[in-house]
């Protein structure tokens, strides 16, 4: 690490080997197949495909009811702010809060992109915030992502080694951003 | 890598793999035999474009045998001892020196410790070289490569000095493909890792992608291993927005112009995607034509520095040469975010 803060930022033989050597380690090299080791890459497509459908599709009903249960409920002044329009300067904030080097999302665009060009892309961002606050739904395709593979272990052999990470859009990003920011205030009104 | 030379499937067996994978290089321990000869490498090779050093070891055994493509590999000297052949030569299509130690460390502790300190003192004498050091270890780096083997209190010394040795010589053991053993006791009670390929960083820069795949056990008791530098093609690279297009004039007059000029349908959020989608593809017509191809541009300003500084020993250049400089870095941006790296 401490060569990392020396030689890292230049274009040094050092930088580019740890690139490498990054490269290498995070590679998907393959998988399992039914004890067998493959390679190809349509069957490792098809396997993490496999995979993940199976890891994200919905359960069954437990049939579980919580209607008996008294839950806390906030007061009628905050409730009443929850549904409020969405504001230029929480949207704003939001954006501000992202992490503007983190990877992009299927539109490809990080938000230090965002952020720079805010003052283009303020307008068509409010209205697609207005529009989700009336409708309280993402329209089909914009809330896909890109799943990153990150390996777990030394040397992975299955996709189960590897952690899934989601990378979301832009606008997905921020609805969930002000959404959360909402949340926090009022989160500990509600539970002990 | 095969231990035993044994009658003819074993040769078979090494004699497929070498024709399939085109093998330029390859280490063999525990031949046990006494003596080679031409004949019998000639007929592994499948022809006599072949070089070897066979180690005979004392009665064959701790024997090892290292053989090369000669249309790749130019023989230079070689080092023989006790367990280990040494061959120093020179990559012919790259231009560059290699060295591989192929070695055969005996299970006997001592054995071990100075064939680690021959191949350190060869690791001294020849730094900068593309290295490579492969064989049978017989030691491992964790306790989970080895399996079914109970263990002695020697162990974790053994590991840590096994581990002290990779990392003060400055080697890396690259990723093992295919199975996590390479050593399997005959009735299947037992599996390490006791062979596994060490490179220096000089390999990884020329082979970056090198990586141990281990090959099925078919013959010994031990898998043969083939390394190669292999780049997987998984199709076009996703589009990503650059942080130096921020530092280029005029880059956010652009963004404007073009995000005001794009007329789309739908609901807005869907808008905003379609939108995104329009300018992503305007964006990357403009990299190719402003930036165009990396690599050549950034020969081309190194070269041009370097020039500057030539003259900048003549009379001062000073102002020249900062602004290249300042290119320069707005390049190295650019590398950087392209390898994935976070600033």
């Amino acid at each position: 690490m401490s060569n990392w803060f020396k030689y890292g930022d230049s274009n040094s033989k050092f930088y580019h080997s740890t690139i490498r050597w990054r490269r290498l380690k995070n590679e998907v090299k393959g998988v399992e197949l039914n004890d067998q080791w493959c390679e190809d890459s349509d069957a490792m497509r098809r396997e993490v495909k496999r995979v993940f459908e199976d890891r994200f599709k919905a359960t069954p009903d437990l049939g579980v009811r919580l209607g008996a249960v008294e839950f806390k409920s906030l007061p009628e002044d905050v409730s009443l702010r929850m549904v409020e329009v969405f504001s230029e300067e929480e949207v704003r904030e939001a954006v501000w809060h992202c992490e503007g080097t983190k990877s992009p999302g299927l539109d490809g665009f990080n938000f230090n992109f965002i952020r720079a060009n805010w003052e283009t892309l303020k307008e068509d961002v409010m209205e697609a915030m207005h529009c989700f606050h009336e409708t309280g739904s993402l329209p089909n395709g914009c809330n896909s992502s890109f799943i990153a593979l990150v390996p777990k272990v030394k040397d992975p052999t299955t996709i189960d080694q590897f952690r899934p990470i989601s990378l979301v859009e832009v606008m997905y990003k921020i609805i969930t951003k002000v959404m959360s920011h909402w949340f926090k205030t009022v989160i500990p009104m509600v539970i002990d | 890598m095969s231990e035993g030379w044994g009658g003819g499937a074993k040769a078979k067996y090494l004699r497929n793999i070498i024709a399939k994978e085109g093998a330029k290089f390859v280490c063999l321990q525990e031949t046990k035999l006494s003596e080679f000869s031409d004949s019998r490498c000639f007929s592994l090779w499948g022809d006599n474009k072949v070089g070897w050093v066979h180690n005979d070891g004392v009665n064959g055994a701790g024997s090892t045998l290292s053989m090369w493509h000669k249309e790749a590999f130019m023989y230079m000297s070689h080092t023989i001892g006790k367990g280990f052949i040494a061959i120093v030569g020179h990559h012919i299509k790259l231009n560059c020196s290699c060295i591989i130690i192929n070695v055969y460390v005996a299970y006997n502790s001592s054995d071990k410790i100075a064939i680690w300190e021959v191949v350190s003192a060869l690791r001294n004498l020849h730094q900068g070289k593309l290295w490579c050091c492969c064989g049978d270890f017989n030691a491992v780096r964790c306790a989970a490569e080895r399996k079914g083997i109970r263990r002695n209190a020697s162990n974790k010394k053994e590991i840590r000095d096994f581990n002290d040795f990779i990392g003060s010589n400055f080697m890396e053991d690259l990723p093992i493909v295919g199975k996590k053993f390479t050593w399997y006791k005959a009735d299947g009670s037992a599996k390490s890792r006791l062979d596994r390929i060490l490179v220096s960083k000089e390999w990884l820069q020329v082979w970056p992608m090198s990586k141990q795949y281990v090959q099925t056990r078919e013959v010994s008791d031990h898998c043969a291993i083939v390394v190669k530098s292999w780049i997987k093609d998984w199709g076009p690279k996703p589009f990503k927005s650059i942080d130096a297009w921020l530092l280029e004039p005029g880059f956010k007059d652009l963004v404007r112009e073009k995000w005001g000029s794009y007329e789309v349908q739908g609901n807005n959020i869907t808008k905003v995607k379609d939108k995104l989608k329009r300018l992503k593809l305007d964006l990357k017509e403009w990299n190719r034509i402003v930036f165009g191809n990396l690599e050549d541009k950034k020969q081309r300003i190194l070269k041009e520095i370097e020039d500057l500084d030539v003259k900048d020993g003549v009379s001062d250049l000073l102002e020249g040469e900062k602004l290249r400089r300042m290119e320069l870095v707005s390049q190295q941006r650019l590398v950087r975010e392209k390898a994935g790296i976070p600033v």
